[in-house]
């Protein structure tokens, strides 16, 4: 019965996602497009629900999340029907009925294959097993649900400091709201949700690259992109990595999208797609706005509409993602939980970047060693390291190469690849940075962490690759 | 094409950078082998750690405070104190924890660092009695668990 509750709330939360996106492509309805969008909206409406009952002191109960959302579900289906009816343009968004191939359906049970291998490991281990998924998001997540709200976790923040209680929690949160369908804490529910955004980001890839190449070639490389091993390893751990990397990459395809629509409410459905962004992660809000000014450079808004009116757009942009942030600053402002930034700057980051340099050498000295134990090296696929070593990021530079050379680019993968360059210039700068206590807590950043938080820029890289090797294959879609 | 060599140079060196030394597939296993608590390589647990969570977890309740009291020296070094407390506090939830290390004043003074008073103390690497609590499980010689004398049963 539970079991069913929870499906019952997810389903809910995607059908008001599926309504919401059919709004924003009004003009262009596509069902398959609106149903890769549902989760990763609805889940984030969902979210925001739940920040605005906490900010007016309401419980997070099962009752009222439910109750606003179906609230939402009504008057979402009341204005699509509402905008159906004024405006009865054909769809351009579909892509013309080529027939599927063996191939394709070949590359689609691949597909499955992979989303199924996601999947075992829940059924073998139900419990959140890593460390980072029970003692950060877990920890909110259960503690949200207990207390039916965030107060009783928030205040308490100097119990919980391991949990880093002033990090945007949207996975906790939507965690917590499968709980409390559920009305009991059960982790594999937790799991399982985090699956659904893996597939989701998938599911976007495709719909997006489709776009840009034919058919086949953009399942071949949605396969390409589940394959690579970090990131379907993480799809159902219960890290807010993966989460991180389907909203950025719901953003960008949203505002590509309005690059060739210019209505309104698609610029609006990307900003507040990209604050979702934001609500994942703290790394969330600059990634989001190094996605926004990628995307302002790099594409033909720039040119085609000047620099002051770009900057206008951005600026638009970035105030529409950081009003969806504010509802969780204002959140946590209002509890003891200390001011990580003011801790950061007050900390010698001269000393700590010059350590840094001196201790890299052993870090990586030991991290080969590490390497060359060969215990450590059979424990993974050949196919997987070849996929996610050897092929991956250099596949990537070419990409990035190309696209920055080659004349008739496609600016949304060229903002794509500069998204993705300037994400890890920063990642590597704040890893240089972050203070450390030894050479084996040095190693684990750069080792066990740094490939963890790029996982948010591969869907980006990914599409970059996908374009500048098929992105001219015949078959266009519009 | 000056900013375009700049960013390709940048793009390239990172990318490079990264496949050698991300490796990304030889961390997860790698992951598992190591016991460093700051980054994610403990996961579930020893059969010890969990045998001490599960013990605590079956007596406390959400009204009760534990406080964790642990050598720096264990002698049972297959025991993490910090993940056995920060796991504590995510099964146990909402019940409040606290930590100390025993110095050479002991476990007496050790308690009364901590912010409130515990009417739970786990202590890990050391038994010891303590006044004002009884013992009521024992996990290892080592690692017991104590009640506060006069507590609800």
């Amino acid at each position: 019965m539970s079991w069913f509750l929870a499906a019952a709330g997810i389903l809910l939360t995607t059908l008001l996602g599926f309504l919401i996106w059919q709004i924003v492509i009004a003009k262009r309805p596509d069902v398959w497009e609106s149903l890769a969008y549902a989760f990763p909206v609805g889940s984030g409406v969902t979210v925001i629900v739940m920040l605005l009952l906490a900010l007016l002191g309401l419980p997070l109960s099962r009752g009222y999340v439910v109750g606003v959302v179906l609230i939402l579900i009504v008057i979402t289906g009341i204005a699509g029907t509402a905008l159906r009816k004024l405006d009865r343009a054909a769809s351009n968004a579909t892509p013309e009925k080529a027939g599927k191939g063996l191939l394709w359906w070949c590359l689609l049970g691949a597909l499955l294959f992979q989303i199924a291998l996601v999947v075992v490991p829940i059924i073998q281990e139900r419990s959140i097993g890593e460390w980072d998924a029970w003692a950060i998001w877990g920890m909110k997540a259960k503690a949200f649900y207990v207390d039916q709200g965030v107060s009783g976790y928030l205040s308490d923040a100097q119990t919980y400091a391991f949990s880093w209680p002033r990090r945007p929690a949207l996975s906790s949160l939507m965690e917590a709201f499968v709980y409390s369908c559920m009305g009991r804490v059960e982790e594999s529910a937790a799991r399982v949700l985090h699956v659904l955004w893996f597939v989701s980001l998938l599911w976007t890839f495709y719909i997006v690259a489709r776009r840009a190449m034919n058919r086949t070639a953009a399942l071949f490389w949605t396969v390409v992109l589940s394959a690579v091993p970090n990131l379907a390893f993480q799809g159902n751990l219960g890290l807010s990595n993966v989460v991180l990397g389907a909203y950025l990459f719901a953003g960008i395809t949203t505002l590509d999208r309005w690059r060739r629509d210019r209505h309104a409410r698609v610029l609006v459905a990307a900003a507040v797609l990209l604050g979702m962004a934001s609500l994942c992660r703290d790394e969330g809000l600059p990634l989001a706005l190094i996605l926004i000014a990628a995307f302002v450079v790099t594409t033909q808004s720039l040119r085609g509409t000047g620099l002051r009116k770009a900057a206008l757009q951005a600026t638009a942009l970035a105030i529409g993602t950081f009003a969806v942030k504010s509802l969780w600053i204002l959140l946590v402002r209002r509890y003891p939980t200390g001011d990580l930034m003011s801790e950061w700057m007050t900390l010698d980051i001269f000393s700590r970047a010059v350590a840094h340099l001196r201790d890299a050498p052993a870090v990586l000295r030991t991290a080969l060693q590490e390497l060359a134990v060969p215990e450590h090296q059979t424990q993974s696929l050949h196919l997987e390291n070849l996929i996610g070593l050897a092929l991956f990021w250099p596949a990537f530079a070419i990409a990035a190469l190309r696209l920055f050379l080659v004349r008739g680019r496609d600016p949304f993968a060229l903002g794509c690849a500069v998204t993705a360059i300037a994400g890890v210039l920063m990642y590597t700068t704040g890893f240089w940075l972050f203070p450390y206590q030894n050479l084996a807590d040095l190693r684990d950043n750069w080792m066990f962490v740094m490939d963890r938080q790029v996982l948010c820029l591969i869907p980006l890289a990914t599409y970059a690759i996908a374009w500048s090797i098929s992105g001219n294959s015949p078959g266009k879609a519009g | 094409m000056k900013v375009r060599a700049i960013a390709c140079f940048f793009g390239i060196a990172l990318a490079a950078f990264y496949a050698g030394a991300s490796m990304q597939m030889e961390t997860r296993s790698i992951r598992k082998a190591y016991r460093s608590p700051s980054h994610g390589a403990i996961e579930l647990g020893t059969v010890l750690e969990q045998s001490v969570i599960d013990g605590c977890v079956r007596f406390v309740r959400p009204s009760d405070v534990l406080a964790v009291l642990y050598t720096e020296t264990n002698p049972a070094p297959d025991v993490s104190p910090v993940f056995i407390l920060y796991r504590l506090a995510y099964l146990a939830y909402p019940t409040r924890f606290d930590s100390a290390t025993i110095g050479e004043e002991g476990i007496p003074a050790a308690l009364t660092h901590l912010p409130r008073k515990p009417n739970w103390v786990l202590l890990l690497g050391k038994r010891a009695n303590v006044p004002g609590y009884e013992e009521v499980a024992r996990f290892s010689p080592t690692d017991v668990l104590l009640r506060a004398t006069g507590a609800p049963q």
